[in-house]
């Protein structure tokens, strides 16, 4: 083990131009890679901030009763699929109103032609069978109608949906992208290589004592992308937060960023290193 | 331990050994001698597992060499090793690195492999070069180190191909007797050469081929 990291370590610093070269481009990869998760995962997190706002709006025939009310109201929360259940009486709801709009034009009218309501908050892992969910209370008897921000709900579903499959098309292209690198580079030191491996094979080496040195290459390649990566990370970061930049765009503060990601990048870039420069050695024949 | 039984090699449809058999004991030295393109050096290939046979059978060594699957061929490489005309060591690295490289491909332990290299050089009589680099040393010396690499790790077979073609009269006289050495420590030698020098007027086993073909099969001394 000693040895073949010795022979990695010796190997890379032997090819060290074109190590660094790949290094950079796997890390410019890795930090395009991080972009994508931190976009999707911002996202993931507003869509799901904003999705539990949205409210089914309940509203309740005339005249209906206190009891009535109270008892649809423990009905709604038996479904367990709201997280908060709010009613409003159409006393409320003109007081409301009154603040809105200018309070002589709603004396005009003479009359509240308002609606008792209710307000129940849908739980996010909810939030798909809303459809049902609202089709199941139009058909309770105290109900006059149901409404709910289908639009926002069907346009955050297809902004998830477009982001998801881009950021899993980029993952995939930039995925690629780090494997062919690490495999052009482990192939071209293999190809430097040609005569001490000829060596090994005549004195018995085994296919995977050949290997080896090359696999720690690789995945040292991938660890130093991630490590590059990481730094760009920081920097961008740092910039980001910085003052001038934060007080010419706040909402950049805002953004998330998990710091799990430092754990989670160099163990994918070590595993890709790994796998492409396996791939990049093929089948080791001594004939 | 090698057997040759009707053995027939092509290289683009032209035969290079045409029925080949023939049957080397072990503890034997064997001298396989011929005129260039005589398929000496394909007999050794064959022997060694880096070429295999287009028909008949070839055992070395508990191997079926004519039908080894790709990955026994490391497990043959370690019970026969082989010494190159162009020597085949790594030129960048020290005498000591070079010999210890087949214990270190066989996992051997660090502790051990420093007694054993040194044993190993004494034999060729080269330990004083131990530190020194490959490509520092002269043929005669390269070549003994290739020897040294070769026995380091106790093979029963060593095959060896014009080990002395390029050296002078005296270094290629150091290593002849280095391989008569190692065959009286009960080490099977097959050495092809077409210098007659080695084996004229000794009792040592000679093949001759002659267009692919065993010419002869006899003792030298009874020529």
């Amino acid at each position: 083990m000693k040895m073949h990291l010795h022979s990695a370590i010796k190997g890379l610093w032997f090819n060290r131009w074109s190590t660094l070269l790949s290094i950079i481009s796997i890390g410019i990869c890795f930090f395009i890679f991080t972009g994508f998760f931190l976009l999707l995962y911002n996202v993931e997190i507003f869509t799901k901030k904003l999705s539990t706002k949205a409210a089914i709006v309940i509203y309740l025939k005339d005249d209906t009763g206190r009891t009535e009310i109270s008892s649809m109201i423990e009905q709604l929360k038996k479904m367990g699929v709201f997280s908060r259940i709010q009613y409003i009486s159409k006393d409320e709801a003109i007081k409301e109103m009154k603040n809105l709009i200018d309070p002589a034009l709603i004396e005009l009218i003479g009359y509240n032609p308002l609606s008792d309501t209710i307000e129940a908050f849908i739980k996010e892992e909810s939030l798909q069978n809303i459809e049902q969910i609202t089709k199941n209370i139009k058909k309770m008897q105290i109900v006059d109608d149901v409404y709910y921000p289908a639009k926002i709900i069907v346009g955050l579903k297809t902004i998830r949906v477009t982001l998801w499959n881009l950021a899993i098309a980029g993952f995939c292209l930039i995925s690629i992208a780090i494997l062919f690198i690490i495999y052009a580079t482990v192939k071209s030191f293999y190809w430097k290589k040609t005569e001490e491996i000829e060596i090994l094979k005549l004195l018995g080496a085994t296919p995977s004592y050949i290997r080896f040195p090359f696999l720690v290459e690789g995945g040292i390649i991938g660890l130093g992308g991630t490590i590059f990566a990481g730094i760009l990370i920081c920097l961008v970061y740092f910039v980001l937060h910085s003052k001038s930049f934060s007080e010419f765009l706040p909402a950049v503060t805002q953004i998330e960023f998990p710091v799990e990601i430092f754990g989670l990048l160099p163990v994918l870039g070590m595993f890709l290193g790994i796998i492409s420069s396996f791939f990049a050695l093929g089948k080791i024949k001594y004939q | 331990m090698i057997t040759f039984q009707g053995v027939y090699k092509y290289y683009s449809g032209i035969a290079v050994l045409q029925n080949v058999s023939f049957n080397i004991e072990k503890g034997q030295l064997v001298f396989i001698t011929g005129p260039s393109g005589a398929g000496k050096t394909t007999l050794l290939k064959l022997i060694f597992g880096s070429e295999f046979p287009d028909e008949g059978e070839i055992k070395v060594a508990n191997f079926e060499v004519s039908n080894i699957k790709q990955r026994e061929i490391p497990q043959l490489r370690r019970a026969v090793t082989f010494v190159f005309q162009d020597f085949r060591l790594r030129q960048d690295l020290t005498v000591f690195d070079n010999v210890a490289l087949p214990l270190r491909v066989i996992g051997e332990k660090e502790k051990d492999i420093k007694q054993k290299v040194m044993d190993a050089l004494k034999d060729v009589a080269l330990r004083h070069k131990a530190d020194s680099i490959v490509k520092t040393l002269s043929g005669g010396e390269q070549q003994k180190i290739a020897i040294a690499r070769a026995i380091i790790t106790n093979p029963q077979i060593v095959l060896a191909d014009e080990p002395t073609g390029n050296l002078d009269p005296e270094a290629s006289q150091d290593v002849i007797a280095l391989f008569k050495r190692i065959n009286t420590k009960g080490c099977t030698v097959v050495i092809a050469t077409h210098n007659s020098d080695f084996f004229r007027n000794k009792q040592y086993r000679v093949l001759t081929l002659k267009e692919g073909k065993i010419h002869e099969d006899a003792s030298s001394f009874s020529n």
